[in-house]
């Protein structure tokens, strides 16, 4: 009854066309480091969603194992295969599959009943970092957006790494799933 | 999140339908570290930001600043003592609570938030499907049964300039959507 990586936001659903790399395979970050009009003007250093390499970084440095993959619109697609916080970050605002301006964390979790409408409600509306929704089966998933374009410090994202690593731990207390 | 202090839309009344935000303000690399140009040049009207502007939440009027396109701003106090920015536009009101401060001061993040007074509130499944859809902007249902928006946003350590405009656009271009997905506009 472990967790399912995004099973549900119609948004998500990006099947995954090339086997996922290894994130010291330079030459994989290559391909997908091709910033274009979103990043022109970008200072180096911040951590944009079409500079993946630093993204990665951040996670890693964080206590993340981490994989890349590309979907098949050619997006990439990280996925954190940490045993106790295990979670995606999506890509969007892409042209083509690079230069994307977007990035959403996101995780699920397969529970016995699926979890009451109410409950989700409540989290959206008591809490600051995190949107909760629930799949087809009523199961809960936790979201979080981050606006990279223009791009953000190193540290500032660094920091919203933490706060998902957070937000997520206060969603498997939320939702009772360290009682399972 | 002091919803309660969020303005209320009114019946009428529409938001605007662009935001070209320029505005330089302080910069902050974050840690003691300063980007260059780090003077503010409270050049509100300048539409040619540097890449290398920063802002981040400790100047609340910084935050204001970058909201010249909007009437009404104020830059005040929430009742715990840390700033919030009331945007008392007819056409888009909202508050900016700023979190994660110290004393009041030295904030690290901001919340977006507004809501909308409907006559029968507005259904669940309306906020569900937009939350389940939807990136920027989470919505929820207050006792009432109203809608609210909010977007929490983090500055600790600085974004760019270029970052926080481009967030402004979203918020601007959520609460339209929103507006749509809640029936403000065939009232």
């Amino acid at each position: 009854m472990r967790i399912a990586i995004l099973p549900v936001l119609t948004v998500l659903l990006l099947p995954v066309s090339a086997g996922a790399a290894s994130v010291q395979d330079q030459g994989f970050f290559d391909s997908l480091n091709k910033p274009g009009a979103v990043d022109a003007a970008v200072a180096p250093g911040l951590v944009t969603a079409s500079r993946v390499d630093l993204i990665v970084a951040a996670l890693e440095k964080a206590g993340f194992d981490v994989s890349v993959a590309k979907s098949e619109s050619g997006a990439p697609r990280i996925t954190s295969t940490d045993a106790d916080r295990p979670f995606a970050i999506e890509f969007y605002g892409c042209n083509g599959g690079f230069d994307c301006a977007y990035i959403q964390f996101v995780s699920a979790w397969d529970l016995p009943k699926g979890i009451d409408a109410g409950k989700i409600a409540q989290w959206n509306g008591d809490h600051v970092w995190g949107v909760a929704t629930r799949d087809g089966d009523n199961d809960p998933v936790l979201g979080l957006s981050v606006d990279l374009r223009g791009g953000v410090t190193p540290v500032n994202f660094a920091d919203t790494v933490g706060l998902w690593a957070d937000t997520l731990d206060d969603f498997k207390g939320y939702i009772g799933w360290d009682k399972q | 999140m002091g919803i309660w202090a969020t303005p209320v839309r009114t019946a009428g009344l529409f938001l605007a339908s662009s935001l070209t935000i320029g505005a330089l303000s302080d910069l902050a690399w974050g840690e003691g570290q300063k980007g260059p140009g780090g003077a503010n040049s409270n050049s509100a009207q300048n539409s040619d930001s540097d890449a290398t502007d920063m802002i981040d939440a400790t100047d609340p009027q910084s935050i204001a600043d970058e909201l010249w396109l909007y009437d009404g701003v104020e830059v005040l106090k929430d009742g715990d003592g840390n700033p919030k920015i009331d945007v008392n536009d007819q056409s888009a009101p909202f508050t900016v609570f700023f979190h994660g401060c110290t004393d009041g001061k030295d904030c690290t993040y901001i919340e977006f938030d507004t809501w909308w007074d409907l006559k029968n509130g507005v259904q669940a499944s309306v906020v569900d499907k937009w939350n389940q859809t939807k990136l920027w902007g989470v919505a929820y249902r207050d006792e009432h049964g109203d809608p609210h928006l909010s977007m929490t946003v983090n500055l600790r350590y600085g974004v760019s300039l270029d970052n926080f405009d481009d967030t402004l656009d979203w918020w601007d271009t959520a609460t339209g959507q929103f507006e749509d997905a809640i029936g403000w506009k065939k009232k």
